[in-house]
């Protein structure tokens, strides 16, 4: 047995000699993986290869840096264009910067001492450099935002997801029919269950969730979150004309508005999707 | 199974022709909130071109942000190779500095061998005549004699030897008498030589002597008076020696214009 396979077979045998981290730590399934596969998960920081226009394409997707890669003929790994990515470039300074300044000042009331004194909120006496400590804390309040908000939308979002997976596996028609792991935040579980409600007012049949695409044509790769047939609804604001069993993109977003890039995203996806299987009809 | 799926949908109900965007609100205000959002087939193509305007832009920035790291990274290198030259031409032009300052030092060195050289030639030259005064007032017999008393005890002697001193009268007297050839001292000495001893010995000055200066042989004793009775023709380096002595110790007999 060579050097490199006896090296191949440590990895293989159970995690890294280099490192403490378990062997199935932060490692995806490895189905049918060569011991040259794990390796590349594990060091190359990529996920599993994923199979587009039946298995002509391979694509490796980097968790840590949400970058995609094309494997090459010779095995290299060449960077493409992620839809989320792309759809970055479009300025959103306009509504954020109002929104960040925003913020700000509410961590600074937050943070400022008071005190009542007959029935009166005053400030209670600072040094200039204790208020600066405190207008310099207040100053990041847009991450803190991010943060907290993300989570709540990250929660409701896996309720689904899990909801979804769960009617895919389990129900002949693939419908959700009740919500699992609901969270127990309320913000968040009242997401979830908006998200369910509608799922109940389209008649929606699951078909694919949280699936990667890639468009060969243009070379963008990306995750579509769900592909289902739906009807319409009863609400005009919602659905403007009727239809049954209608083929459509689903795409769940955690924000305070609809935004113009949500729709170039899912523009993107339906072009792979369609690019991909379309041709076949 | 993903494909499978799909390409089943498809074939069964078609392409996609609707979108839905899910909104989940995220705000003190907004959280908790639900909102959908449906496009249809007809603004598809609007869309997608929106969004390869995006995908266009970003290449075309990826693009040039390159080409501005390659500059940056080309400017550094040649910037960098710029300091290395420049260091290494520093460290030449140190090292020659440093090679000059020390040829430099050198040159201070040699000068000052040179000068402490004529010094210390001058004093035995200052020496050798004052030698000359205090050894002629010792014939070769009594030089012998000392010779032989010092050389000849195998014990050091602790007491002073008995030298005489250049004032000691006596001592002259003796010089004075032991002038006469003997055989002990083949140097035949002529009247003027005898002359030459008697009045070194007067016009020395009175002084101790020390051991190094006692220790003269009689045969160097003999060269020095051969060589004061019939001196050699000077050699060319005398000649020069004079004639620089001249020049240095000139001094005109008129006097210059500005000197009044």
């Amino acid at each position: 047995m060579s050097g490199f396979e006896n090296l191949l077979k440590k990895f293989d045998s159970g995690g890294c000699e280099y490192c403490d981290e378990s062997p199935e730590s932060e490692l995806p399934s490895r189905e049918g993986g060569s011991s040259l596969e794990a390796f590349i998960q594990k060091h190359g920081h990529v996920t599993e290869e994923y199979h587009f226009y039946n298995g002509t394409v391979t694509l490796r997707f980097n968790v840590e840096e949400h970058r995609y890669y094309r494997v090459g003929e010779l095995g290299n790994l060449i960077p493409i264009n992620g839809v989320t990515q792309t759809c970055g470039i479009i300025d959103k300074s306009y509504t954020l910067t109002p929104w960040a300044a925003k913020v700000a000042i509410q961590k600074l009331l937050r943070l400022m001492p008071t005190e009542v004194i007959e029935g009166v909120i005053r400030i209670k006496p600072l040094t200039f450099e204790e208020f600066t400590t405190i207008a310099l804390e207040a100053k990041s309040a847009h991450k803190d935002k991010l943060g907290e908000a993300s989570d709540i939308g990250h929660i409701a979002h896996k309720c689904l997801e899990d909801s979804i997976n769960f009617a895919l596996q389990n129900d002949s028609e693939n419908i959700v029919r009740i919500l699992i792991n609901v969270p127990t935040d309320q913000l968040a579980a009242n997401a979830a269950s908006g998200g369910f409600n509608w799922m109940q007012a389209h008649n929606v049949r699951w078909v694919a969730t949280e699936s990667k695409i890639y468009s060969r044509e243009d070379n963008f790769a990306g995750t579509m979150d769900g592909l289902a047939v739906c009807d319409s609804c009863n609400d005009k604001a919602c659905c403007s004309e009727e239809f049954k069993d209608h083929l459509s993109l689903i795409d769940w977003k955690s924000s305070n508005n609809l935004k113009l890039e949500y729709l170039l995203q899912t523009s993107a996806y339906q072009k792979a999707i369609m690019e991909e299987f379309g041709s076949e009809q | 199974m993903r494909e499978e799926s799909i390409r089943e949908a498809i074939n069964k109900y078609g392409p996609i022709t609707d979108r839905f965007i899910l909104r989940l609100g995220k705000s003190e205000e907004e959280a908790g909130k639900f909102e959908s959002w449906h496009s249809t087939s007809n603004t598809f193509e609007e869309d997608f071109q929106g969004f390869l305007c995006c995908l266009n832009l970003t290449r075309l920035v990826d693009s040039v942000e390159e080409r501005m790291k390659n500059t940056k990274k080309t400017i550094r290198a040649v910037k960098k190779e710029q300091r290395e030259t420049a260091k290494a031409l520093q460290k030449e032009k140190d090292k020659l500095q440093k090679a000059l300052d020390k040829a430099a030092k050198k040159v201070e060195r040699e000068a000052e061998k040179q000068k402490i050289k004529a010094e210390a030639k001058a004093a035995r030259e200052a020496l050798k005549a004052a030698k000359k005064g205090a050894l002629c007032m010792y014939t070769p017999q009594v030089l012998q004699k000392s010779e032989s008393s010092l050389l000849g005890s195998t014990t050091p002697s602790t007491s002073e030897p008995s030298i005489p001193a250049t004032d000691n009268q006596p001592d002259l007297e003796a010089l004075n008498t032991t002038s006469t050839p003997s055989p002990s001292t083949p140097v035949q000495e002529t009247p003027l030589q005898e002359s030459i001893i008697l009045t070194a010995a007067k016009e020395t000055p009175r002084r101790e002597l020390s051991m190094e200066e006692m220790l003269l042989s009689p045969t160097a004793i003999k060269a020095v008076v051969e060589a004061l009775a019939n001196p050699p023709a000077p050699n060319e380096a005398l000649k020069a020696a004079a004639a620089r002595y001249e020049e240095e110790t000139y001094t005109p007999t008129f006097k210059l214009p500005m000197e009044g």
